[in-house]
């Protein structure tokens, strides 16, 4: 061995096992080896050095350095989907949120009172319980009387957060064609992708349905409106009096992000238009790109539609000599319409979900 | 209770004591998480896979190996299932706005380490240069100096041949030193004799 050591460069000792081992973890025999083997090669000393040092310095600067705080966060993630498996019986091992924040967001929200006012054959409350009287398979109950939200993760992996006075059911094993909830209340739902089987959430005479997604569904009983909003994918919404058609879907809309849906319940009309604080779909990054030097109008508007995700229509002939110098920072898309449109003496108005565009064009 | 040999943990573990389970977590889940580092920079894939890990352990934990190296174990599972999620999401474009919450998270790391380590300006420099390697080279770096894989060890860890992995980890230092040959020198002008005798 020592033979060997007698011709090693800095590199080879840096790599050697023996040699890192008497560096990290020196004992009296290895302490003894290298002192005699300097003794006998004395040409080798500051080589020896050099690497003791490197190892040492590569032992402490070798370690990536963390945040801390994860460490908690993950253990409370394990203990979650632990006690949901002994609950909820055998379920997907893998289960990225992650992958779910690209997917959609949707808000149900029930307009209030109304209901009542107009004496309606059926309250919310039945309307539920009839639902769930009507599935063929058993359902599990779900309500949460606390004054703090409750955690639920479904069968497929899918989470749903249940607001205080709010009440789910769903199958525990979402046997059948479709995954079904029935929501009375409100809920925020993350549900796990699978294309062959929609998830559908029963709110209040309304269905909303998705492939893969995450939303809020708000139906309180007394609530008269539901109301739908996509942040991002899309997501089918329809009447359940239409539910009985073959195809109820095609009666429906289809939602786009910062797209709204208000669905009145007393004529199950469906009403699209957008959200009223539209939020960026783009990332941060993404956004950066979208500063605008005298730029023509038409691409500006392209940006926009880009990065809400909605449609601008305008006439691209009348407005070819409108320019303008603007960003996409801090202001919402209507406060940057209402900017635009005073710019170049325009106005605007949101016509089924579309920004339509009225100018006399620039000169 | 807590297990104070790795074999005692272990047993415990297996037969179902969540006590031992949580230490297993608390007792690897710093080293592990910077290992993770070195392997990916996808943050959210390192803490879903970590998680993976976990969980799987638990479940199947009647059906694994009385194994002497716990440690080794875990490593290897946590590469194979990060380099398993990661090419199971290859098809999924990539998302811009976690590559810069990515950015920033590495920023926040150095802060951290400002903060909590009082190292040395070595130290950090040597860190930094180590940051800039390919990452294959900066995992091996780490294995090998910080976590105390042999490399028969980092053989399985990182599936690849003795040979390979000796070039990787000479490719490595070299790199290094060609960096730091200057600091490295700087620091030798204060290093005492090893020996005390």
């Amino acid at each position: 061995m020592s033979k060997l050591y007698s011709n090693y460069t800095v590199e080879e000792f840096i790599i050697d096992d023996d040699f890192i081992r008497w560096v990290k973890y020196p004992t009296e025999e290895s302490d003894s080896f290298w002192q005699s083997f300097l003794n006998n090669q004395p040409a080798q000393t500051s080589t020896v050095r050099q690497a003791r040092l490197a190892v040492q310095q590569l032992v402490i600067a070798s370690k990536q350095a963390i945040s801390t705080g994860e460490i908690p966060v993950i253990w409370t993630d394990i203990e979650t989907h632990l006690k949901d498996q002994s609950q909820h019986g055998k379920r997907s091992l893998s289960i990225h949120w992650s992958k779910l924040a690209a997917a959609a967001s949707v808000i149900l929200a029930l307009g209030l009172g109304y209901w009542w006012a107009v004496k309606p054959a059926q309250n919310s409350k039945e309307i539920y319980s009839q639902m769930i009287l009507k599935t063929k398979s058993p359902l599990k109950e779900v309500i949460n009387n606390s004054a703090s939200k409750q955690a639920i993760i479904m069968s497929d992996g899918s989470k749903v957060v249940l607001e205080p006075n709010s009440r789910l059911s769903y199958s525990e094993s979402f046997e059948g064609a479709n995954r079904e909830v029935y929501l009375l209340g409100e809920a925020f739902f993350e549900v796990e992708r699978n294309p062959k089987k929609p998830f559908l959430v029963y709110a209040n005479g309304l269905i909303a349905k998705v492939l893969g997604t995450s939303f809020w569904v708000k139906a309180y009983e007394k609530d008269q409106q539901v109301t739908v909003l996509v942040k991002t994918g899309k997501v089918s919404v329809f009447s359940n009096k239409i539910a009985q058609n073959p195809d109820p879907e095609t009666a429906g809309v289809v939602l786009t992000p910062n797209q709204k849906v208000v669905f009145e319940k007393e004529d199950a009309r469906l009403t699209r238009t957008l959200a009223e604080k539209p939020l960026l779909i783009l990332s941060a990054r993404e956004l950066q790109q979208f500063s605008f030097t005298n730029a023509p109008i038409a691409e500006i508007f392209r940006a926009f539609e880009k990065a809400y995700g909605v449609e601008i229509i305008f006439d691209e002939e009348v407005m070819t000599n409108c320019h303008l110098t603007t960003s996409l920072t801090n202001e919402t898309l209507f406060e940057k319409l209402d900017i635009i449109c005073e710019g170049i003496e325009s106005s605007y108005k949101v016509v089924d979900a579309q920004v339509i565009i009225s100018s006399k064009g620039c000169y | 209770m807590i297990y104070s040999s790795d074999t005692d943990l272990w047993k415990a573990f297996k037969e179902g004591n969540k006590t031992a389970f949580e230490q297993l977590y608390n007792q690897h889940i710093e080293d592990l998480l910077s290992y993770g580092y070195r392997v990916t920079s996808d943050r959210q894939l390192i803490k879903d896979s970590i998680q993976d890990l976990f969980l799987h352990l638990w479940r199947s934990r009647e059906n694994l190996a009385n194994t002497d190296s716990v440690r080794f174990y875990l490593y290897r599972s946590l590469r194979n299932r990060i380099i398993h999620n990661i090419e199971k999401n290859n098809h999924v474009a990539i998302d811009s706005s976690h590559l810069f919450e990515n950015i920033i998270g590495e920023l926040s790391f150095e802060d951290d380490f400002i903060a909590n380590e009082h190292l040395t300006q070595q130290h950090l420099r040597l860190k930094r240069v180590i940051q800039q390697l390919p990452k294959r080279q900066q995992e091996i770096i780490q294995l090998r100096y910080y976590h105390d894989f042999s490399f028969e060890e980092i053989v399985e860890i990182l599936h690849i041949n003795n040979q390979s992995a000796r070039n990787l980890l000479h490719k490595a230092i070299n790199t290094l030193r060609q960096n730091l040959a200057l600091c490295w020198g700087i620091v030798l002008h204060f290093w005492l004799p090893f020996a005390k005798n």
